[in-house]
């Protein structure tokens, strides 16, 4: 049986401003920190920043945290809330040019091996099941916190979950046509 | 490509494309939230009787809370379909499979004809006496219609098997060909979880984006899979909304489908259509509740709606346990139909009618009928209330899943044979 990280334990330690700490904490939460984000925000500049943001503000409002809840679910919420936020203020305003940003999906940054980058992947996924597939498969998190952090009822994340790998698979299926 | 294979292109994917930004996050300059001062506890001061109140005071409040939770828990439904191939499969399924008994059934004459043989014993020992049963059907006064044989009991003239001389047929006789007409979908639709798999993959049809499979086992033993081939796509006027088309075939027979899943709110409705011709079709749609999972299907036949029932389902010991419903106003009936381990179904009923109740047990297997040469379902009705208390039998159509030459009919393509 794999020990449960001891969030708390380490929170207590980054207060006292440990790096260690830090660093622990970075390692077992930047998965869904990431995976959230990416589903809102395309460019890879933006992203990077918010992710920075995201733990600066995590830092500063810890505070607001109650020992023993779910801190992964706790922190997500503060990386999704500035995603959206940053969405909701730029996304119409600033045109996002592959060539010139370097996209977050750039086909450089593709995983070489298959072939396909994450861009090609969730490109026919809404904002939605982008946030349900990407927190489920690449942090792991589980499907009743996924409900909690998008807020729709846990069937609902189920079916979206199914709906959006089957999209997937077709969009596959055509580029391997 | 399997799902796996896709998860793990995903995840390498993203772990490719993820930056690393602890490094630009300098701790010792960072404004981190100083931990609010713990409130210093208050003395308390003990004293017996301050004691004993909480203590009181906390045993109360722990069986309430556990009472409370038994309540909350007993009261929460598990649905007995979970999945989107679940539902998608049942109820597309169970409807073109009461679609298909279209056939078997004469809308104009189903409730003044005779459905059948109907072998009403009061002893084992007699020979068998064959009668007319009342005509079953939607039409309740036709219920009161004596068969034409003379010596067969009616429902205006009750007579329960307590002699051996008398034989009698019970209230529910009337209901036994409306029963059948459900019978061929239970048969296929309530198994146990192990005997029965839904799944929905990618089509290779061209013209059908996903191919859904049920395969479960009948009441002979033989393995079965239905197939069907259809579309979804978002609804252009409602992104909640999603519209399916698609086609099933049972039979020699292919049925059309066609219906939507809508997100509503907590809950995802869907409403499904199998359709013979635009004359004759079979709807079902959704009406889970706080209560459970239930579905009402509303039979049509040559342009006239034949028949409304609830179907609710519950999952007991794995086991898929539906219960038909149905009111009139003449008529108030409750079938709740269940796969036994020893084979055959077990059918729990209550039906008033004409201010009678009767309440039984039904006993159904699936037998050889050597003059008709084809299956048949055999009904063994024990009625344990009401006027017509006793033991009779019957028997009732059973379409083609399986024929005597190993020809499976009844389904795209079968494993096994009986």
């Amino acid at each position: 049986m794999i020990p449960l990280f001891d969030f708390d334990g380490r929170l207590a330690l980054l207060r006292q401003r440990d790096e260690v700490a830090f660093q622990e904490v970075y390692d077992q939460t930047k998965r869904g920190v990431f995976a959230v984000i990416v589903a809102i925000v395309r460019d890879r500049g933006d992203a990077e920043d918010l992710m920075q943001e995201t733990y600066m503000k995590m830092l500063a409002h810890l505070d607001q945290y109650e020992p023993g809840r779910n801190f992964n679910a706790w922190i997500v919420q503060i990386a999704k809330n500035l995603a959206f936020d940053h969405y909701r203020k730029h996304h119409q305003s600033i045109p996002v040019d592959p060539q010139e940003q370097g996209y977050l999906f750039d086909r450089v940054d593709a995983h070489e091996s298959s072939g396909y980058d994450l861009e090609t992947l969730i490109a026919p996924l809404d904002q939605d099941e982008r946030q349900i597939v990407l927190l489920h498969i690449v942090s792991n998190t589980k499907f009743k916190d996924i409900a909690t952090i998008v807020d729709k009822p846990l069937g609902t994340v189920l079916w979206m979950y199914n709906r959006a790998l089957k999209k997937m698979q077709k969009q596959i299926g055509r580029g391997a046509e | 490509m399997k799902r796996r294979e896709l998860k793990n292109l995903i995840q390498n994917a993203a772990i490719a494309a993820m930056p690393d930004v602890c490094n630009r996050i300098n701790l010792q300059t960072a404004v981190i939230a100083e931990m609010p001062e713990q409130p210093t506890r208050p003395q308390i001061r003990f004293g017996l009787s301050g004691v004993l109140k909480v203590a009181m005071v906390s045993i109360f409040a722990v069986f309430s809370g556990f009472f409370l939770y038994n309540q909350f828990r007993d009261q929460t439904p598990v649905l007995a379909l979970q999945t989107e191939a679940e539902v998608y499969g049942f109820t597309m399924v169970s409807a073109t499979s009461i679609l298909s008994q279209f056939s078997l059934i004469d809308p104009l004459s189903a409730d003044l004809t005779d459905f059948g043989t109907v072998i009403a014993l009061a002893d084992p020992g007699n020979n068998p006496t064959t009668q007319n049963a009342p005509g079953p059907g939607t039409n309740p006064t036709t219920q009161d219609n004596p068969g034409p044989t003379t010596d067969a009991p009616t429902t205006t003239n009750p007579t329960t098997t307590t002699t051996e001389s008398v034989v009698t047929a019970a209230l529910v006789a009337a209901k036994v060909e409306t029963v059948t007409r459900y019978l061929n979908a239970m048969e296929i639709m309530l198994a146990e979880k192990t005997e029965t798999e839904y799944k929905i993959v990618a089509s290779e049809t061209v013209g059908y984006q996903w191919l859904l499979t049920y395969s479960t086992i009948d009441l002979l033993g033989n393995t079965l899979e239905y197939e069907i081939r259809y579309n979804e796509e978002v609804d252009p006027e409602n992104a909640n909304r999603h519209l399916i088309t698609g086609v099933m075939a049972f039979g020699d027979v292919e049925y059309a489908m066609s219906g939507s899943a809508v997100i509503d709110g907590e809950t995802i409705r869907t409403t499904f259509r199998a359709e013979l011709d635009e004359d004759n079709y079979v709807t079902v749609s959704d009406e889970t509740d706080a209560d459970g999972q239930k579905y009402r299907y509303t039979l049509v036949q040559n342009g006239e709606t034949t028949q409304n029932v609830t179907m609710r389902l519950q999952r007991e010991n794995q086991k898929l346990v539906a219960t038909l419903a149905w009111t009139t106003e003449a008529e108030t009936a409750e079938f709740r139909f269940q796969k036994k381990t020893t084979g055959g179904l077990e059918i729990r009923y209550r039906y008033l009618c004409g201010g009678e109740e009767e309440t039984g047990k039904m006993d159904v297997d699936v037998e050889y009928d050597q003059e008709r040469e084809t299956f048949c379902y055999q009904y063994a009705v024990d009625a344990q209330t009401g006027n017509h208390m006793g033991h009779s039998e019957y028997s009732g159509d059973r379409s083609n899943k399986t024929g005597m030459n190993g020809h499976h009919s009844g389904m795209m393509g079968s494993i096994g044979s009986f």
